[in-house]
This record gives structure tokens, C-alpha cells and sequence, in this order.
């Protein structure tokens, strides 16, 4: 061996890289949990690629740090700074000095950036639309600590299992706000935690002690032994990891099965495939183009009724704009609104309005999977199996059952043909504060209405004085083939951007489908104050019979409905005639005069209008717009405290266990240190335990102390497990033993041996045992979780001083045999 | 249910009741992804649980100690052979092998991948400081699980044997009996003649004559051997090692009685060496001693008794020397005692001793050495009617003794011993 070869041995064995594995896996185990965010926002990459990044450079500069044999600290304290200078650069590169140091303005914009994330993050629900990226830095500050959590506990501590805390909470984040995580991602993330959780065990393994390698392999006594790495052990035992972890994981994955649907409109299950000629309707806006252009025109709906023309069979009604999308509001559904029969009336609608009644039995194909039931509207009775409830307000109804839908439901209903005249409904009153409240409000900021629209919509209504006129000049406006063209190649989306595009002149302006007309025509009616929402539902069924009609998937159709008071909830129809060929009758034809005099009690009853979009502000009322999902950032805000309880909980324990261990590698070595040791650790114990302990007293009070603790019959047996108790003798010799080996540490100038000091801690532990042997179970809890040696001092033993006499009787009769003095 | 509950670990509970913990909130919160994590927490101990329950193995083990007597400071092997006959289930193996604290720290052995039939051989070597008889294992075994979820202890009931003997040292050979024969090797009484038919031989010893060396049966036996020379009969000599408590001071290796133990042992072997046929005794009652006389013949053989009942020598709570051994036996020959702490009291015993033997030696051990160490352990006062009978009381009352501080060296004091002359007393 020359001796280049020695010197390269040594750089190589300073430069070994320590916990690669173990570093990997826990970014992997982040990275996945962080991937389940994806649901959080239409494009979780904003997020998720500096998160993946930032927890790869955890990883590597952890490996390289500790490598570097820092303290564990330390390591942490460098993980942490280089992670905040990342996000740093990330957030404030302009304003930093040189281009990276950072100073007050780049400060000051990093607290800009998170403070409108936050505040992003209170105006939208998930899913965040794509061009809100302001929404972003809020989940990547959370990812930052979750990465650096995660890597401190599982690599530089090596406490894989305390590592599953910031990884539950990381997890608990989409569960608790949006539907949850996608059973893949939850796969590779349970994997990754699990393996992580392996690989520290195996990694102490590796360690306990020589390990045999191979089948029959000898194995050499004068050969150094070699500590297997922990990718090493994992591979090695990669038979047995597939035993646990593959059953383990299955169940886990079908673990979502055990829990009966709750509460929740849209809790759980991944949306359903599209590929398939099923049609699945659960956000009915959002799958509506989905399934009225690209699925395949299976049938749906069946419909027997004596009803001349069942156009328009409303599946739900979208009564919350979010400036995204349209949406069906949170619906509180009491059980008391099952459907059995009688439905609630329509409301606002007279007894003056013609009306008439027609019975409906419907029946859903196998092919239809949604969870709403379409009902003609208005409906006043319907009746169906299963738990479904309908909404008070909207009439439409839904089921909180996730294993419900309409899949072969066969149902009744009674719903109302409502034919209003022209007249009734230009002669409406207000419309009602509680109806106004809702439906009128829109998602603008400072309720400012766009310019732009605003101006529209005061040019398309100008000269129109009534709501019903203003209403009928809109939908006369979006069907008039000269400003509008049908079309379904067009990327879905009802938002205010796709609005802007969708109302705008130019080469994409003015072209779209019944969801932009219908969802524009909504927004444009509660920009000019009147109440609107919109509806999906089916437009016109094929005839197969007399009296038997069929809707098929794409007679898939979205309207506005808009609230005139007496009459209530009234279609409109501003989807050109391509599509709906027709409008209802009411909007048909010239306007009747409004005479004043007809209906003085209206127009006198009704206060002047104050329908000023400022009455209420959506922001910050914060309910209206995000209403459909709590997205309260408070909801979040326990989750992180979830770890911080638990290490509350368990700190004094490990941190009582850490020592115990620093002892016993104390004891191990022997000499002073070891009969040091071995006394504290009594000490300690004797105060875990609840026992009073006086540092000021001599070792030998003290020993007498223990001997009379030691003179107490044993309570009980322990758990199985360990060895029976020590004789008694045995215990009491090992205390003299044990003082001794004190004895000679602190006052003799010769060190201990080795051999004694290690027998002084041996000897401790049998001692140590015999004390919890003697101890309530109470104590022994006490001790275990809350040790009180590590929160006091040692006070002397209550009435010592005084109550010598019977005391000292004791000691001298337990003593008798034991110490020779 | 309940071995299973109790083989899961720390972790394994904690991950078990986190997950009761997620399943119910995952109920009550109707939360079905929280109830995957649920499942997750509480099935991962559950499977590996179950996993080494399946884990039905027959593990053998056998034990070589190679050598089962050895000398303080010296090495032995001990080779483990561990043969399983297991299910497929694998597990993990850890092996620690239950040693006295003495013998330092404890091998492990850690077996992973331990599925179906296997065989392993492993091996530790131990280099124990302390003489004394060792139990070597029993072997413990944990089985463990790759997530650490769950354990279980299991031990094997096989045990091996270590005998450490004392240390002993190499003497310079002495005028034993007080006569001066002029060869420089005072053996016992020359063979007394005969012819070359009545030669017996022996195997070479240190210190033998090239002279003797009988060739023709060196060439048949492949070792150096040499003629017998000496008398059928053997000289006697007895080895008398102070063991009470209170003739000592100090604790441990670093004890005076420690000392006195390893001077014994290398007594002995000196006089074995010079053809003395040697018994040992102690303080205590005859129960207690090593009476026989060991047979002067194949060293290696005639030393080992003598030896590992040096190694079990335990200190006693003897007060006085016990002398029965000395009346009850024959007298004459050699006695050699080392002595610790001797008090008035001890005087009639000494004397009687004296009387018992021919020959007196003494190495008497300046106690006090050792107790400075360790001044408030067992370090009694001693009263003023108590004084010790040093070596000079010894000389006077016919002995050739010799004093031995902490510091001196043993050859040194032997050959101190050799020069010394006892006072003619008994003529």
C-alpha cells in the first residue's frame, strides 16, 4: 500500500457523500405531496416547478452540508437561509443589490408578493385560474417549509416518522380545500414517506451492529466492518419492503372507500372519463362542452308527458359568478328537503301569471351520471329514489350521497308551464332585497364595473326603462345574426376574460356557444341591475312517441333565467337561432306601452331604486364569490399548528430519551464519564418518577435515599418483554457498586477504569428498572412523557430535617446488610 | 391481538394510533382522502406485524470458543455458526451476544434477508483484562421488521465458556528450600541413578539441561524431549493466597488482592516449572480450597487446573486464615504465601503455618499502596492494637519474606526472596 494510495483513500473517505438516499427521498416524498397542490389552481406549474426545484436544491446542499460534518444546526440553519435566498431571487431580483443580496426594497418586495398572494388567495377558490399568478408565491412559501421540515426531521435528525407531520399537514391542504388529491399522487407520496421511514430504519440497522451479507457468506474476522450504505440495505431487503409496502399501500389507496359521503357537494372522486360514451355532469358548466360536442349524441333522458313541448329540462341553475366562472352556490340542504312529493312554490311567482300543470316521468339512461336531477322548471312536486334534496331558491335538486347519481334513475315530477305576458312582466316591481342580494352581485373590484362593459351594456339598453325591456333588448341583441355568430369551436370558459373576448368586435370576438351567451347575457343582466342567473339543462328532446320524448347528449343547452318580481325566475334565450330557433313567447313580438296608471299599487309601492353595484362589497364579505368552497384562509391556518402541537406533545419525551442515549453512549465508554452517568441518570430517574432528590446532600444521604426507594415492594410486573425483576440484593449491592465508581471519579485523582465505569452504568440500569418496577403506573406515564428532571432541580426530601428519627430507623434497617461501613 | 399489540415499537404505535386518529376524523369530517392516510398509518404496523408472525423460523446455533482457557491480555475467537430453517418471510436479524460487562463491548451481528434456509458463520474475538470464569451468551435475538413498525426478542439458551487466568510472570529460579546446590538449578534430589533401560522421558521444559536431551525419542516424537532425571516422588509445595477482605485494599482490576492473585499464579508456575508438585490454598475453610496436589508431569496439562481456580478466585469475608490444611495434611516441603494485610491476630495463624512446612516464603504486599487509590473505599482504619505484621515480623519469626510495594516488580522481589535468610528460630 503506498502511500499515494493511503492519502487517496483518506480524500475519498472525507469526501464520501453521507445520506444521498435518505435526502432523495425525502425531496421525492415533498415533491409528490406538493404535486397533490395540482388541483389548487388550472395550472398548479406556477407552483409546483419552483417547489420541485427548490426541494432538489434542499436535498442536494443538505447532502453536501452534512457531508461537510456540520453540526445538525447548523445544517438546518444554511438549509433554511439558502432556500429564503432562493425565493428571494425569485420574488425581488430587481430590487436586490448586485442582483441577489438582499436589502429593504427587495424586503419590502417579497412582503408585497406574499401579502398579495394571500390576498389572492381569499378572492378566488380553487382552482385559481390560470393568469391569477399572484396566487403562486402563497403555496410555494408553504412548499419552502414543508421541504425544509420534511429534510431536517427525516435526514439531518433522523426522525423519518416526525417528517410525516409536515408532510400530513402539506397533504391535509387540497383535502380541506378542494376535492383532494389525485390517488396517483397519493400513491408516490404514502411510497416515498414509507420508504423514507425504511430507510432510516434500515440505515440504524446497518448500524446496530457486523452485518452478514449473503447467503452462507463467510465472513472474516480481521476485516474492518464495513457499514453498509443505506441504498445498500434498501436493495437488500427490497423482498421484504415489497411485502409491507405493497398491501399497505393498496389498502390505502382503496381507503377512501370506507368513508360514507359526508357532506360536500362536490367531495371527492376524480372527475370521470372522458373518453367513454358516459356523461358525467357534476360542475354542469364546466362539462358542458365536454359533453355536448366532443362525447358522442348518446341519449340520456327519456320523458313520458302530456306536456306538447318539454323544451328545456334544467339540470341545475348557476346562480354565483367568481368572475372565473359561473357556478351553483353553496347549498345548504337539510334533510327536510329530500324530495318527496310536494316541492316548495316557485318563488315569486302569482297566482295571476297563467299557468299549467304537466305530469313528467322521467327516466335517466345508464350512460347519464350526474348529481342533479333534471326537472322541468318550475317544478312543484317530484319524487325520486335516493336521497336527493332540493335547493329552496333555485329549485333545482342534487344529492349530497357521493354514491349517488342519475345512472338507470327512474323518477315523477310535476312541473309548471308559466306563460307570463309581456305586460305582467313589464309591469314587475322591484324585485325583493333577498333576491337582489345574491343575484345581482358581480366580482369586480371596488365594484367598479368595467369601463367597457359598462358602456355596453348602457349602449345596448339605452332607452330601455324597465328591467323586462332592458332584458328583452339584451336578448335581442346577442340574436341578432349581425353582431353574433354560433359556434362550438370555441375553447369553453365563461369568465370575465373570455367575456371581454367573447362581446368584443374582432377575429375571435363575437363567436361562441350557448355557455358564453348565456353566462354573458347573466352577467350583462346584473350589470344593468337585474337579478340573473344562468341555467344548464337540456333544450329540445326528439319525439320517439306520442307523448314519449328523449334528450340526448347534445341537447345539452345553457340559458339565463332572470327575476321579475310576481313572476319569478323567467327564461331567456339570447343563443342565436342556429342553435335555439326559438324564444319564449313573452319575448317575442313589440313591447307593450307601460302604462303607469294600470298598476299604481306597483310602481308606487316600489322605493326608488338604489341599484348601485356598491351596496355590497363581494370581497369583502368574502362569501359571495367563493362561497361554493370554504376557502377561508383561517380553514388553513390550525394545519401547520397540527405540528407544532404534536411536538409539544412530544418533546420532553425525546428530548428526556436523547439523554437517556448520550448516557448510555456515556456508560458505554466507561471511566469517570460512565460512573458520572450512571448517577445523573439515577438521579434523573428518582425525580422522573416523582421521588424527591436533594443535590445538596452527600453522595452517601443520597445513596441512602435510593436504598430506602429500592425498600418498597415492587408494583406489579412489568410488560412482557423485559426481564424479570432483579433480586433485590442484587439491585442493593449494584447501588453501593455504582456509588462507589462515583466515589472514585470525583474524589480520587486516579481516573476509574474502563471496566468499572461501564459496570457503574450497568449496574444503574438494573437500579433504574427496580425504581420503575416499584413505581404506580401513573408515575410511570408521568415519566415517560413528561420526565420532571429535565423542569427542576433536586429540593431536599420534605421532612428530613425534622422527622429524622423514624426515617433514619428505616434507613439503618434496610442498611444493616447492605453497606459495610 | 395482544402479542401483536405488544410486538409493535414506538413508532409502530404511534403510527397505528395516528392512524385511528385520521380514520376518525376522516368519519367525522367525511373526508375520504384523509382516509386514506387513515388506512395508510394504521395498516403499515398491522402488515409487518402480521408479516413476523408468519415469520416461523428454527434458528441453530453452536459456539466454538477457540481457546476456552486464555491468559489476561490475550485473544480468543469465538466462531458462531447460524444455521435457520425459515419460511419464506423474510425479516431481520439482530443478534447481540450477552457478554459480562468485563469482557467490553458486545458483538452484534445483524442478518437481513434472512428467507428460507440459510446457514451463517460469524466471528468475534475477544481480548478480556480481567481474569475470571465468563459466561459467553446467550445469544438474543430481535426480529425486526424493514420499517421498524414491529420486534420481537427471542433469545437461544446455549452458552459458552471462558476461563481467563490470571497473569502470570517469569521468575528467576531461586534457592527454594535455603540450600545452595552450586548448579544454579536447585531441583529436587537428582535421579538417583540406574540404568538407560530405566530412563523415562519428558517433554522439554525451559531451563533443562542440552545435556539431557534424549535424541533418539526426539526423533521419534517430532518434539524436543529430554530424560527424566528426577525422583519418581515429587517435592511438595503449597501456594497460599490471603483472600480475606480485609487483607486487601482497592477495587477491581487495579486491587491489591488482584496483585497478590497474579503473584500466586506466577508462583506457581515457577514451581511447577521447577518440578514441584503444587497445591494451593486460601484464607477460607477446606470446602472452599484447591487441595489437590497438581501432578507434576505434561506442564500444560499440570498447570491449567491450577490456573482457572486462580482465575475463580473470589475475595472471602473470612476473618481469620483458616489453618486446618495445614494440620491435617503431611508435613514438610515448601509453603509459599502471599500475604496482604496481616494483623496481631493473624500471628498465631502465621506461625502455625510456619510450623506446617520446612520452608517458608512470603510476599508480603504493602496494602496501603493500593488504598491510597481509593482512600473511603473499603479501606478500614486500622486500630493501634492491630498493627501489621510487616516483613521483618516474618523474618524474625522464621520466614524469608520479602515486602512488595504498588510499584515493585515481582522477579525482583523473588530474587530479594532468594537472597533473604530467615532468622534460624526453628533448628
Amino acid at each position: 500500500m503506498s502511500a499515494a494510495r493511503q492519502r487517496a483513500t483518506r480524500v475519498r473517505e472525507r469526501v464520501v457523500l453521507r445520506g444521498v438516499t435518505a435526502a432523495l427521498l425525502a425531496a421525492a416524498a415533498s415533491c409528490f405531496t406538493i404535486l397533490g397542490w395540482s388541483g389548487l389552481a388550472v395550472d398548479p406549474s406556477g407552483y409546483t416547478r419552483p417547489l420541485v426545484m427548490l426541494a432538489l436544491l434542499v436535498a442536494v446542499g443538505g447532502v453536501v452540508l452534512r457531508s461537510l460534518g456540520l453540526p445538525r444546526p447548523v445544517v438546518v440553519l444554511l438549509q433554511v437561509a439558502g432556500a429564503a435566498e432562493a425565493l428571494h431571487l425569485l420574488w425581488a431580483r430587481d430590487s436586490a443589490t448586485g442582483g441577489w443580496l438582499p436589502n429593504a426594497t427587495s424586503l419590502g418586495d417579497v412582503a408585497d408578493t406574499l401579502d398579495r398572494a394571500v390576498t389572492a388567495s381569499r378572492q378566488w377558490a380553487a382552482p385559481v385560474p390560470a393568469d391569477v399568478t399572484s396566487f403562486d408565491p402563497l403555496l410555494i412559501a408553504v412548499g419552502a417549509v414543508v421541504v425544509l421540515l420534511v429534510d431536517a426531521y427525516a435526514v439531518t435528525y433522523r426522525r423519518a416518522s416526525l417528517a410525516g407531520l409536515p408532510l400530513l399537514a402539506a397533504f391535509t391542504l387540497p383535502v380541506a380545500v378542494t376535492a383532494g388529491m389525485r390517488w396517483d399522487h397519493f400513491l408516490l407520496a404514502a411510497a416515498a414517506f414509507l420508504l423514507l421511514v425504511a430507510a432510516e430504519h434500515l440505515h440504524t440497522v446497518g448500524r446496530w451492529g457486523r452485518p452478514l451479507t449473503g447467503i452462507s457468506g463467510k465472513e472474516r474476522a480481521d476485516e474492518p466492518p464495513s457499514v453498509p450504505t443505506t441504498a445498500a440495505m434498501l436493495t437488500r431487503n427490497r423482498g421484504a419492503l415489497v411485502r409491507v409496502l405493497a398491501p399497505t399501500l393498496l389498502l390505502a389507496v382503496a381507503g377512501s372507500l370506507v368513508v360514507p359521503e359526508g357532506s360536500g357537494i362536490f367531495g371527492g372522486g376524480g372527475p370521470g372519463g372522458s373518453g367513454s360514451a358516459e356523461v358525467s355532469i357534476e360542475n354542469p358548466i364546466i362539462d358542458l362542452k365536454r359533453d355536448l360536442v366532443q362525447g358522442p349524441d348518446v341519449n340520456l333522458v327519456e320523458v313520458r308527458t302530456d306536456d306538447p313541448d318539454p323544451s328545456y329540462l334544467r339540470i341545475s341553475a348557476l346562480d354565483s359568478f367568481d368572475g372565473n366562472t359561473w357556478r351553483p352556490s353553496r347549498r345548504d340542504l337539510p334533510p327536510s328537503q329530500r324530495i318527496d312529493g310536494e316541492m316548495p312554490d316557485p318563488l315569486g311567482l302569482n297566482e295571476s301569471v297563467q299557468q299549467v300543470r304537466h305530469r313528467y316521468e322521467l327516466s335517466a339512461s345508464s350512460a347519464f351520471d350526474s348529481d342533479w336531477l333534471p326537472l322541468p322548471f318550475p317544478a312543484v312536486a317530484a319524487d325520486a329514489e335516493g336521497d336527493w334534496r332540493y335547493d329552496r331558491e333555485t329549485l333545482d335538486v342534487t344529492t349530497i350521497d357521493e354514491d349517488l347519481d342519475t345512472a338507470d334513475l327512474e323518477y315523477n315530477a310535476t312541473g309548471l308551464r308559466v306563460s307570463p305576458t309581456a305586460r305582467q312582466l313589464l309591469e314587475a316591481p322591484e324585485p325583493p332585497s333577498a333576491v337582489t342580494e345574491d343575484n345581482v352581485a358581480l366580482p369586480f373590484e371596488d365594484d367598479e364595473v368595467p369601463e367597457w362593459l359598462a358602456f355596453l351594456v348602457d349602449d345596448i339598453t339605452a332607452g330601455a326603462d324597465t328591467d323586462f325591456a332592458r332584458a328583452i333588448a339584451l336578448q335581442r341583441w346577442f340574436r341578432d345574426p349581425a353582431n353574433f355568430r354560433y359556434s362550438t369551436d370555441r375553447a369553453p370558459g365563461n369568465g370575465i376574460d373570455d367575456l371581454r373576448v367573447f362581446l368584443t368586435p374582432g377575429p375571435d370576438g363575437r363567436v361562441g356557444y350557448c355557455e358564453q351567451f348565456a353566462s354573458a347575457m347573466a352577467v350583462m343582466a346584473r350589470v344593468a341591475g337585474v337579478p340573473a342567473r344562468v341555467a344548464v339543462g337540456f333544450l329540445r328532446p326528439d319525439a320517439v312517441l306520442p307523448g314519449r320524448w328523449l334528450f340526448s347528449a347534445h341537447d345539452l343547452h345553457s340559458w339565463p333565467e332572470l327575476y321579475f318580481a310576481g313572476v319569478g325566475w323567467v327564461r331567456f334565450e339570447p343563443t342565436p337561432a342556429d342553435q335555439a330557433p326559438s324564444v319564449p313567447g313573452y319575448t317575442a313580438g313589440q313591447l307593450p306601452e307601460l302604462e303607469d296608471e294600470t298598476d299604481p299599487a306597483a310602481s308606487a309601492s316600489a322605493p326608488t331604486p338604489t341599484r348601485s353595484l356598491g351596496a355590497e362589497d363581494p370581497i369583502a364579505s368574502g362569501s359571495t364569490e367563493v362561497d361554493t368552497e370554504d376557502t377561508s384562509p383561517w380553514r388553513w391556518l390550525w394545519l401547520p399548528a397540527l405540528p407544532l402541537a404534536a411536538l409539544l406533545l412530544l418533546g420532553p419525551r425525546v428530548l428526556r430519551g436523547r439523554q437517556l442515549r448520550l448516557r448510555s453512549a456515556a456508560g458505554a465508554a466507561g471511566g469517570d464519564r460512565g460512573a458520572e452517568a450512571a448517577w445523573d441518570e439515577l438521579r434523573a430517574t428518582v425525580l422522573d418518577l416523582g421521588h424527591a432528590w436533594d443535590d445538596q446532600a452527600t453522595l452517601r444521604h443520597q445513596q441512602r435515599r435510593l436504598l430506602v426507594l429500592l425498600h418498597r415492594a415492587p408494583v406489579g410486573s412489568r410488560t412482557s418483554g423485559t426481564p424479570s425483576p432483579e433480586p433485590v440484593d442484587r439491585v442493593r449491592a449494584g447501588v453501593d457498586s455504582v456509588v462507589r465508581a462515583v466515589e472514585r471519579a470525583r474524589f480520587s485523582p486516579a481516573p476509574v477504569p474502563e471496566a468499572q465505569g461501564r459496570e457503574a452504568w450497568a449496574r444503574a440500569q438494573d437500579i433504574r428498572r427496580a425504581l420503575w418496577d416499584r413505581s404506580e403506573t401513573r408515575q410511570r406515564r408521568l415519566a415517560t412523557w413528561w420526565p420532571r428532571s429535565l423542569r427542576v432541580g433536586g429540593a431536599p426530601e420534605p421532612g428530613r430535617t425534622g422527622a429524622a428519627g423514624a426515617a433514619d430507623d428505616q434507613v439503618r434497617a434496610v442498611l444493616e446488610d447492605n453497606v459495610r461501613v | 391481538m395482544r402479542t401483536l399489540l405488544s410486538s409493535l415499537t414506538g413508532r409502530g404505535r404511534a403510527f397505528a394510533s395516528a392512524g385511528v386518529t385520521a380514520l376518525a376524523s376522516a368519519f367525522v369530517l367525511g373526508l375520504d382522502d384523509l382516509a386514506r392516510v387513515g388506512v395508510l398509518l394504521l395498516v403499515a404496523p398491522a402488515v409487518s406485524a402480521l408479516l413476523l408472525r408468519r415469520f416461523r423460523h428454527r434458528l441453530g446455533l453452536s459456539r466454538r470458543v477457540e481457546p476456552v482457557t486464555v491468559g489476561v491480555g490475550q485473544p480468543v475467537t469465538v466462531r458462531l455458526r447460524l444455521s435457520c430453517e425459515g419460511s419464506a418471510v423474510g425479516g431481520i436479524l439482530l443478534l447481540e451476544e450477552q457478554l459480562p460487562y468485563a469482557l467490553g463491548v458486545r458483538p452484534r451481528f445483524v442478518v437481513d434477508r434472512a428467507m428460507g434456509r440459510w446457514k451463517r458463520e460469524m466471528t468475534y474475538r475477544l481480548r478480556p483484562d480481567l481474569r475470571g470464569h465468563y459466561t459467553l451468551g446467550p445469544m438474543a435475538v430481535r426480529v425486526t421488521d424493514p420499517l421498524g413498525m414491529v420486534e420481537s426478542f427471542r433469545s437461544f439458551t446455549s452458552s459458552g465458556d471462558l476461563v481467563v487466568t490470571p497473569k502470570a510472570e517469569d521468575l528467576p529460579p531461586i534457592a527454594l528450600a535455603g540450600t545452595w546446590t552450586g548448579s544454579g538449578d536447585n531441583r529436587p534430589r537428582a535421579f538417583a541413578g540406574g540404568s538407560a533401560e530405566d530412563v523415562t522421558i519428558r517433554e522439554y521444559r525451559r531451563g533443562d539441561d542440552l545435556r539431557r536431551v534424549h535424541w533418539r525419542s526426539s526423533a521419534r516424537t517430532g518434539e524436543l524431549m529430554v530424560r527424566r532425571e528426577e525422583q519418581p516422588w515429587q517435592s511438595r509445595a503449597t501456594v497460599f493466597v490471603d483472600n480475606r477482605r480485609r487483607a486487601h485494599a482497592g477495587e477491581g482490576p487495579a486491587s491489591s488482592f488482584e496483585r497478590a492473585v497474579s503473584l500466586a499464579a506466577s508462583v506457581a508456575l515457577h514451581l511447577i516449572s521447577r518440578g514441584y508438585r503444587v497445591r494451593l490454598t486460601t484464607a477460607e475453610p477446606a470446602g472452599a480450597l484447591v487441595q489437590q496436589w497438581h501432578e507434576h508431569g505434561v506442564t500444560a496439562t499440570e498447570s491449567a487446573p491450577l490456573l482457572e481456580s486462580l482465575a475463580v478466585l473470589q475475595l472471602s469475608d473470612q476473618l481469620r486464615i483458616d489453618t486446618t490444611w495445614a494440620t491435617r495434611v503431611q508435613q514438610g516441603g515448601l509453603v509459599v504465601a502471599v500475604l496482604g494485610r496481616c494483623t496481631a491476630s493473624d500471628s498465631a495463624a502465621l506461625r502455625q503455618l510456619r510450623h506446617s512446612a520446612d520452608h517458608t516464603l512470603a510476599l508480603k504486599l504493602d496494602v496501603a499502596g493500593w488504598a491510597r487509590h481509593a482512600p473511603t473505599a473499603a479501606a478500614p482504619r486500622v486500630r493501634a492494637s492491630e498493627e501489621p505484621l510487616g516483613a521483618p515480623w516474618l523474618v524474625a519469626h522464621g520466614w524469608r519474606a520479602a515486602a512488595l510495594a504498588h510499584d515493585d516488580s515481582l522477579p525482583e522481589a523473588w530474587r530479594t526472596l532468594g537472597a533473604t535468610r530467615a532468622a534460624a528460630v526453628r533448628t
